[in-house]
């Protein structure tokens, strides 16, 4: 029986061993932890709930050189926004004749696809932080700017969708995108009114507001960049300036007027109470120089919705970067930049004269106001022109100065020492005909070649005559045309002085006329005018609600020039028609206010039928035609020794050329004795030039075929093919209550 | 929760059902003794050394000596049975007869196949199985065991493992390829390897199996359908299993095997020479462009006359000056003996393989020791440890393109008249222009391999796994119940270790010729200027540890009542894993680094992560089988996985089969002859999978480091971190259903000589995870891709013959054919289709092999008049993207097949434009070949014996590879022409190319000539002329002798007097040669892999084996 004991015993022995280890009970994969990621519980601790804001700024804070896309605002460069306005040359898909957008090819700000990387994902991203926040035992005091900052983000993506399509669906939880057996009906939100989205994202902005600071002072080193209480208000008086504007205000009702007045006045008063205000208000400094200091300032009282950027360098392994690539774009090749960027001839002879009235040779703007005393010479055009022209445009003849030195590269041609850096960008033909004909662009001089820009876009640079500590490492070792990458100078979605201008529009729009000439002198009087001729301005504006909305809309035209906000003014007072059309697409479409026409209410010729024209400074043709620079001694310059010894710099010359001796007066008469002005078409398709045809529908522009597609109950925009019902005129209309 | 302990007392009832009223039957045993002594020989009458003889039905006995002479006490009225590797068992009754002649065994029916979780006889198998014995593989010398596995199983591909040594092989089963395939998206663990389990271990993936040595291995069984859901879960895609050796009973055997042989590449593409190259490039440039704009410089964009007479010498064949043949080698020992209560068996590797090009280099040894011991009569325990380790040696290529192909690519494509060193100085590839058009171009072979640039990568592995076993053995009532804890611990390292530096090399800034375009002319080092090329600049090391455990329970019962065999398994299965990975990296290593960080000056970083995962499983299942005759197999498994929110956690699995040996029945046997054996069998299971990410069922977050924004007063301050949230996620994700079902036979005739084993099987997969994309009902306004649903449909099917034929001539000549062939094909009934779905999108119902879709080529324009007669024909508007008048004669003619698609799916006429969407025609209804064969014979003859396997395989049409045809850099392309300026071509383009006039360089001599009856189209054209069209489709048939191996047995009356056992010695050929060649010119051989990659290799070994 031994024999027995022992089995016995190794039996139970194995049992015992059986049971206790392998055990019965799921608990041990219960167990199991996630390493890569962590769950909600990170909205229980205030890093981690700031890190989920912090992605929210990743997604929707606008860039500074972006284009117009389904994520970003217009922000300067030549888009189809700006190429649709006087800003830029080229027709855009928008005001180019030849293609007829329809739902097969109109832009998609919507985004049919179903992705995170989407506006609805951006918004999907917000309606989780928020929810995870409302959850969160984190203290009010801590949890709350936090949820200001998620409302504000999430009413920023739903302007963006409102402002191009009217009403949109409205989501407000983070849906569980799975069909299930009700084949993902339960999923569908259909297309909210127009007013509806506007009352939405007003209601955000103010929870926004009533949760975020004023400003971030007291943890500035950290939370600077941030939205404050002032970015929200002022985002509502936007949009409720927009709402209440012809596009979307057909019989100029008042009560719109004054929404957007209470808004924007409310918002200036919380900025100021932030601190915000008109940077360098009392202190234009020399030609207009600290009004360009405000875009390569760090931190400033104007940066209302700011993008702040850094001179990290990209590294592998790390790669915390963000750099601000405007001023790689707008530097000539010889600095060192990507080429520069063309204005056209309409904005060079738009800007006033330095009395601050419109040049007596322009016709494009309102016929209301007053034309300048002073002669306009196109061929000087940069002769006594308002501050704001000199540090919007580049010009032959110059200084632009920049902090670096890359005469040691030798894949520059014709470098120059950055602290004395003079554009000289004026060209030369092979021969006359080309010249003469406005297809053909010349060689231009000190190396620059065919990648000629006679005149430079330079709003918002960093001018080292301005700014001897400046935003950017010029880094020669980033290679040929990057060397202004690593720039940190922040940019500005919306400044201060926009939001005056926003407030002065409104209280136009409410008669509030007196008031509104107030804040026009307060803009112009930061760029040196005066009170000695009424800072520029016309006396009669405070009598003219008509004359005052156009000198309101030229002010912005000048102000605000080449930082994306043009279309959306163009767009906002359907400027491109004047309206005209509207009650073909619906009988109701009509105006009815502003006289059943914008563009004679405001007394400005419509874009449509117009061109843009480029702007070269050519050799004169006593002087032609000349070879194309090969070799770094200026040998193939046709007038280069008759240059004037000295550019003009704008720290200390006058701008009137009147005085002899001076930089200007030598400058216009090297103009006026070896070079002339030379329009060249750029409106071009397939070397035809055509007129800028912007088409009623396009105001409201409409969803794609795709989009409606994947979404069945989301109706299509008058004036734009159904897909759901067959092709059929869109039935839904973005001005219904 | 509740299903789990239903299934649990289900299987335990099982047991006891069958363990109870059975054990009534069982008898006791008169025990009386006599002793018995004998001698066994084999046919020849040589005597068998080690063979066992066993008292039949009990454990005990005994080994015959090196006289094949025994001893034994048996009971009165036993009976012995004796067995030996390689012979026919047999049971003696007559023990009077001392002398016992072994039969050879010819029969694989009595094959005893190792099973999930135990064995079966051959014919008892009522799944579709296919097993591999070590013979097959043990004389191929190969770097990782899949790769050896090739044509081996009917239904197992196997592809790779042939290349770089080291290099993994994978395998598949059936159609696994063509599910992942189908159900592929983000989430999702696309791998379509079979479950690989090792003696009962479940191994992660196929590392461990790549890694065994066939000296170690007993047997392989591949299992293919439903009988391999014992497997659970995991084993949806076939079960690889493997059975290592264990101790025998006898005297210490040593088994010593050497293999050296050599490896090389079966041949090297056929490039272009020098002056062919430098024509083809005049004939390129010289083309009318179809810019008009564009005009070309006689002097500098052409090879001049001069210096095409000087490219007729030049001959920088940098492949063949950097590959050479390389050399492998195997050695492995192994020891096995024991007596009735202990038996061990021991074995160590070494293999070792290096490189063709460079420091390709791979070795490993492995390691296995093995105890088996019976503490008491009932009680048995085992102990093994078991391990390898290895290093492999890979280049790091990071200029131009990091794929692990750049290297062979580079040298292959690489110009013949530019010189890789000049004075000492490593050279660019700067081409006609002498500038950078690709950073691709800074690549140089040799100077990377100066610097020691490189991955080394160390791999670990431990396994130690152990069991004890108790048998009821000594129960009336229990007999037959065997109950066992076993218990595995793996653990596994890899270290990696990365090279990558700066690389100084040079261009030169005049070249000499009177076009500037030769190496020559100034060789002052002025005229030399450095690039510092950019391989990575950083040092890293990167460790990865895994540890996992399997922990089983078994309950098992096998007896025999009568003609009744009865057996059931339970067993809980439960795992756990967890990986660690630590990675570091230092940037800007020194000139003199040493492989740490310490030898860096730039940047460091490092990253620490950590996952784990469990499984937790219930296995019950019952044969019955009565008289071998009626079979029969049910099975239920019920597992959890961690993938699925934990309501989601279980799966039941459950599975029949049964088998009906016909030849058994008594009208079989009196009716038909000729057949000696035949067996109908079937089953149908249902397997799963949870092949998506695990975690999905959850909303998670997580950091990113430079995702958020800058904030603060300093313009330097770092973008910040930020959390990012996770795809949606599907709290409903549950198991997938795959019901498979499979009908076969296995019919043996005319004395076994012949057989045939048939399988037909048809696999339903349903609720397979898909993602929703482009759904027609899916609101884009949810914002966010849609998680993985259970909701496709697919079923697959197919059919797999294997013939045998297998006879002898005379007494001493043996031979046999055998030939593997099938057919598959699948059918799509469920998935996410778009709104409109492309010509050669996936439809509903079609298979997942959408073919080889192209567009028509009808010739090519060879003069203008004939572009203007196509124009006019057809109304052509706009020719891929050309207007009509930019149409050039040298690029090929397209047909206009139909107009854009309409609403409704079905297309417009032909509307005059030539588009690479509409336009295209199907040039091949299958992508890979549907037909084919395997088929492996051979023969012996007194001690030598052959044996050959040879493959063919047809039915598809594929394209001339796109860098061939479009002499595009496979590396990293301008995707111009541009390319060929640092790119060679394929030898079929010599003297073949169009040229629509003779091509003048500035001294007016013709430097390309005029050939308007070229075959192929100019190159200059290549966006028009590389796209895939019927043009460039050639037959994707092969025909290939994939092994051979002669050996030889000494006799073994000479091996006597050396007194060792046997002594064998082979010689064998991998990747013999292909006997079909579609490609042009031969330029490249089918077997040798595809244009640009690392050649598959041929590999010659002689090998010795010696056992004492």
């Amino acid at each position: 029986m031994k024999n027995r004991l022992n089995k016995s015993g190794a039996f139970v022995l194995l049992m015992t061993i059986a049971a206790l280890l392998t055990g019965c009970s799921d608990q041990f994969l219960k167990d199991i932890q996630n390493y890569n990621a962590f769950s909600s519980a990170i909205y229980n601790d205030l890093t981690g709930a700031t890190d989920r804001v912090n992605d929210l700024y990743y997604d929707m804070l606008p860039s500074s050189t972006a284009s117009i896309a389904w994520n970003m605002p217009s922000a300067g460069m030549a888009d189809s926004y700006s190429q649709s306005t006087e800003e830029y040359g080229g027709l855009s898909q928008f005001v180019n004749p030849t293609v007829v957008l329809t739902t097969n090819n109109v832009p998609d700000y919507f985004y049919y696809e179903n992705k995170s990387v989407s506006p609805y994902g951006y918004i999907r991203e917000c309606n989780l932080v928020l929810s995870g926040l409302r959850s969160s035992t984190l203290p009010a005091s801590e949890k709350n700017p936090l949820l200001g900052q998620a409302h504000f983000f999430r009413a920023w993506q739903y302007y963006l969708l409102t402002k191009m399509y009217g009403g949109v669906p409205l989501v407000t939880y983070a849906q569980n995108p799975i069909l299930g057996s009700t084949g993902g009906l339960s999923l569908v939100i259909p297309r909210a009114t127009t007013t509806q989205c506007v009352n939405f994202i007003c209601a955000e902005l103010d929870s926004a507001a009533s949760q975020l600071p004023a400003n971030w002072t007291t943890t500035a080193s950290t939370n600077y960049g941030r939205v404050t209480a002032g970015t929200a208000l002022a985002l509502k008086g936007r949009l409720l300036l927009l709402f209440a504007s012809p596009l979307f205000n057909r019989s100029d009702d008042q009560s719109r007027w004054q929404a957007a007045y209470n808004a924007n006045l409310a918002a200036i008063d919380t900025l100021q109470a932030g601190g915000f205000g008109l940077a360098y208000a009392n202190n234009p400094g020399k030609n207009g120089s600290n009004w360009a200091k405000i875009f390569s300032d760090y931190t400033g009282p104007e940066q209302v919705f700011v993008t702040l950027y850094n001179v990290v360098e990209n590294s592998p392994g790390t790669n915390y970067n963000k750099n601000n690539e405007w001023e790689l774009h707008i530097r000539p090749t010889n600095a060192g930049g990507g080429g520069g960027m063309s204005p056209t001839s309409q904005m060079i002879d738009l800007f006033p004269m330095s009395d601050g009235m419109k040049p007596s040779t322009n016709t494009s703007i309102s016929s209301l106001l007053p034309a300048s005393s002073i002669a306009y010479n196109s061929t000087d055009f940069f002769a006594n022109r308002d501050p704001r022209f000199y540090r919007t445009f580049a010009f032959p003849g110059e200084r632009w100065a920049f902090s670096g030195d890359p005469t040691s590269l030798s894949t520059l041609t014709y470098p120059y020492v950055g602290s004395n850096y003079q554009l000289w960008s004026y060209c030369w033909y092979a021969n006359l005909a080309q010249l003469a004909s406005p297809l053909y662009t010349g060689f231009a001089a000190d190396g620059l070649g065919t990648s000629n820009k006679s005149v430079f876009i330079r709003k918002r640079t960093d001018d080292y005559d301005v700014n001897t500590s400046p935003d950017y490492t010029y880094d020669i070792a980033l290679g040929s045309g990057d060397e202004f990458e690593l720039s940190g100078a922040p940019f500005m979605e919306m400044r201060y002085t926009e939001v005056l201008l926003n407030l002065a529009e409104s209280a136009c729009g409410i008669n509030h006329l007196a008031e509104a000439v107030g804040y026009l002198q307060q803009i112009r009087a930061r760029v040196g005018y005066t009170a000695a001729n009424n800072y520029g301005l016309d006396p009669n504006l405070s009598s003219s609600r008509q004359e005052l909305f156009a000198a309101i809309l030229y002010e912005r035209q000048i102000e605000l020039a080449y930082e994306g906000k043009r279309f959306d003014d163009v767009r906002r007072w359907m400027l491109f028609d004047g309206g005209a059309g509207q009650a073909s697409l619906k009988s109701s479409w009509a105006l009815t206010g502003f006289n059943g026409n914008t563009c004679t209410y405001l007394g400005v010729p419509p874009l449509n039928g117009t061109n843009r024209t480029g702007i070269e400074v050519a050799v004169a043709a006593s002087y032609e035609p000349g070879t194309q620079e090969t070799v770094a001694n200026h040998a193939d310059d046709p007038i280069y020794q008759y240059r004037p010894t000295a550019a003009l710099n704008l720290m200390s010359d006058t701008i009137n050329p009147a005085i002899s001796g001076t930089s200007m007066y030598n400058l216009c008469n090297f103009y006026n004795y070896y070079l002339t002005r030379k329009s060249t078409s750029v409106d071009i398709v397939n070397s035809t030039v055509y007129p800028i045809t912007f088409l009623p529908q396009y105001y409201f522009i409409g969803l794609r075929y795709s989009a409606q597609e994947m979404n069945v109950t989301l109706k299509q925009t008058i004036g734009w093919a159904d897909f759901e019902n067959g092709g059929a005129n869109g039935t839904y209309d973005p001005l219904a209550q | 929760m509740e299903k789990k302990y239903i299934i649990l007392s289900l299987c335990l009832s099982f047991i006891l059902a069958f363990a109870l009223p059975v054990s009534v039957l069982a008898q006791d045993q008169a025990q009386q003794t006599q002793l018995v002594k004998g001698t066994i020989v084999d046919e020849k009458g040589e005597p068998v050394i080690g063979a066992t003889v066993k008292i039949d039905g009990t454990a005990s006995g005994t080994i015959t000596d090196i006289n094949g002479h025994f001893e034994l006490k048996v009971p009165l009225k036993s009976k012995l049975q004796i067995s030996y590797v390689g012979y026919v068992s047999q049971v003696v009754s007559d023990l009077k007869n001392p002398l016992i002649v072994l039969k050879e065994d010819t029969k694989v029916l009595d094959e005893v196949v190792v099973m999930g979780y135990g064995s079966q006889k051959m014919k008892n198998v009522t799944g579709a199985v296919e097993t591999i014995s070590p013979k097959d593989v043990g004389d191929l010398s190969v770097s990782n065991l899949g790769n050896a596995l090739s044509g081996v199983a009917n239904g197992l591909s196997v592809s790779g493992g042939d290349t770089r040594p080291g290099d993994a092989a994978s395998m598949t089963i059936r159609q696994s390829t063509a599910m992942v395939a189908y159900s592929s998206f983000s989430n999702y663990v696309a791998d379509p390897s079979p479950l690989y389990v090792i003696d009962d271990y479940i191994c992660p993936d196929a590392t461990a199996f790549n890694a065994l040595d066939a000296s170690m291995i007993e047997s392989i069984t591949v299992l293919k359908d439903a009988s391999a859901a014992v497997y659970g879960y995991r084993a949806g895609q076939g079960v690889i299993l493997v059975k290592t050796k264990r101790g025998k009973v006898g005297a210490p055997k040593i088994t010593y095997t050497s293999t050296f042989g050599t490896t090389n590449d079966i041949s090297q593409p056929k490039m272009l020479d020098s002056y062919d190259y430098g024509v083809i490039w005049n004939q390129v440039k010289g083309a009318p462009s179809t810019t008009s704009s564009s005009t070309i410089n006689d002097r500098t964009d052409l090879f001049q006359s001069d210096e095409l007479s000087a490219m007729k010498n030049l001959n920088y064949n940098l492949l063949n000056d950097y590959w050479h043949a390389a050399y492998t080698q195997k050695q492995s020992l192994n020891i096995t003996g024991g007596t009735d209560n202990v038996t061990y068996f021991g074995g160590a590797s070494y293999f070792s393989q290096n490189g063709n090009m460079g420091t390709n280099n791979y070795n490993r040894w492995n390691y296995q020791v093995g105890v088996d011991a019976k503490i008491n009569k009932w009680l048995k325990a085992s102990l093994q440890v078991s391990g390898n380790y290895g290093e492999q040696y890979t280049a790091a290529n990071m200029i131009g393109g990091s794929n692990s192909n750049t290297d062979y690519n580079y040298l292959l494509v690489h110009p013949r008249y530019i010189p890789d060193y000049i004075n000492g100085l490593p050279m660019v590839t700067y081409g006609v222009s002498n500038q950078q058009l690709s950073t691709n171009q800074q690549f140089n072979y040799e100077a990377i391999q100066q610097l020691n640039n490189g991955n080394q990568t160390i791999p670990q592995n431990i396994s130690i796994k152990s069991s004890v076993e108790y048998d009821f053995g000594w129960s009336k009532l229990l007999e037959g119940l065997k109950l066992k804890l076993s218990y595995v611990d793996n653990f596994s390292n890899s270290e990696t270790n990365t090279t990558e530096t700066y690389v100084p090399v040079y261009y030169m800034i005049t070249r000499g010729g009177s076009g500037n375009h030769l190496y020559t002319g100034d060789l002052s080092s002025s005229n030399f200027s450095e690039i510092e090329a950019d391989n990575g600049h950083s040092l890293e090391r990167a460790m990865t540890n895994t540890t996992n455990y399997q922990l089983n329970f078994y309950a098992t019962y096998d007896r025999k009542f009568g003609s009744n065999a009865v057996s059931g398994l339970f067993t809980i299965e439960k795992a756990y894993s967890v990986t660690d990975n630590l990675d570091g990296i230092a940037l800007d290593p020194l000139t003199f680094e040493n492989g740490t960080s310490t030898s860096a000056t730039g940047t460091q970083s490092t990253d620490f992560s950590r996952s784990e995962s469990g499984i937790l499983s219930y296995v019950g299942k019952v044969n019955y089988s009565y008289a071998d005759k009626y079979l029969a197999e049910f099975l239920v498994r019920c597992d959890a996985s961690t993938v699925f929110a934990p309501q989601n956690y279980w799966g039941i699995f459950p599975s029949l089969s049964l088998g009906w040996v016909m030849s058994e029945e008594p009208w079989f046997k009196n009716n038909i002859h000729g057949i000696d054996f035949f067996k109908l069998r079937g089953s149908f299971g249902l397997l799963g999978k949870d092949n998506i990410a695990p975690w999905g069922w959850e909303q998670t977050y997580s950091v990113v480091l430079n995702k958020g924004a800058v904030f603060g007063t300093s313009d330097e301050n770092n973008i910040g971190a930020a959390m990012q949230s996770s795809a949606a996620p599907n709290v409903n994700a549950h198991w997938d259903s795959n019901y498979q079902s499979n009908l076969g036979f296995n019919l043996h005739m005319l004395r076994d000589r012949l057989s045939f084993d048939v399988d037909g099987y048809f696999d339903m997969g349903r609720d397979i995870f898909m993602q929703r994309t482009g759904a027609t009902d899916f609101p884009t306004t949810v914002g966010t891709v849609p998680t993985a649903e259970n909701f496709g449909a697919i079923n697959t099917y197919g059919v797999e013959l294997t013939v045998g034929w297998k006879d002898q001539i005379g007494r001493d000549a043996h031979y046999f054919v055998n030939l593997q062939t099938g057919w598959g094909d699948n059918k799509v009934l469920k998935r996410y289709w778009p709104a409109l779905i492309a010509i050669n999108g996936q439809h509903p119902n079609q298979r997942t092999d959408l073919g080889v879709w192209g567009l028509d080529c009808i010739g090519m324009f060879r003069s203008y008049q004939q572009i203007s007669e196509y124009v006019a024909k057809y109304h052509i508007t706009n020719y891929l993207g050309l207007s009509p008048s930019q149409i050039q004669p040298g690029m090929l003619i397209y047909r206009d097949v139909r107009g854009s698609e309409n609403s409704n799916g079905t297309y417009q006429a032909p509307d005059g434009v030539i588009d690479n969407t509409n336009d295209l025609v199907r040039i091949s209804k299958y992508s890979s070949n549907p037909y084919g064969f395997t088929t492996k014979f051979g023969g012996d003859w007194k001690g030598f014996s052959f044996t050959a396997q040879l493959s063919a395989n047809w039915g598809a049409y594929t394209m001339i590879s796109n860098a061939a045809r479009s002499g595009l850099n496979a590396v990293s392309s301008t995707n111009t022409y541009s390319d060929l300026e640092y790119t060679n071509l394929p030898s079929f383009w010599a003297n073949n190319m169009f040229s629509y006039g003779n091509v003048t360089d500035a001294s007016g001599n013709v430097v390309g000539i005029k050939n308007v009856n070229a075959k192929y189209p100019n190159l200059q054209y290549t966006s028009i002329n590389s796209l895939a069209s019927t043009f460039w489709a050639v037959s994707a048939a092969t025909v290939s002798l994939r092994t051979v191996t002669m050996a030889y047995n000494l006799p073994k009356s000479l091996v006597k007097k050396l007194t060792v056992e046997a002594i064998r010695l082979n010689l064998t050929c991998q990747n013999v040669l292909s006997l079909y060649n579609p490609y042009p010119d031969h330029y490249i051989d089918p077997m040798s892999g595809s244009y640009g990659s690392y050649p598959h290799l041929r590999t010659l070994t002689m090998g010795l084996n010696v056992s004492f």
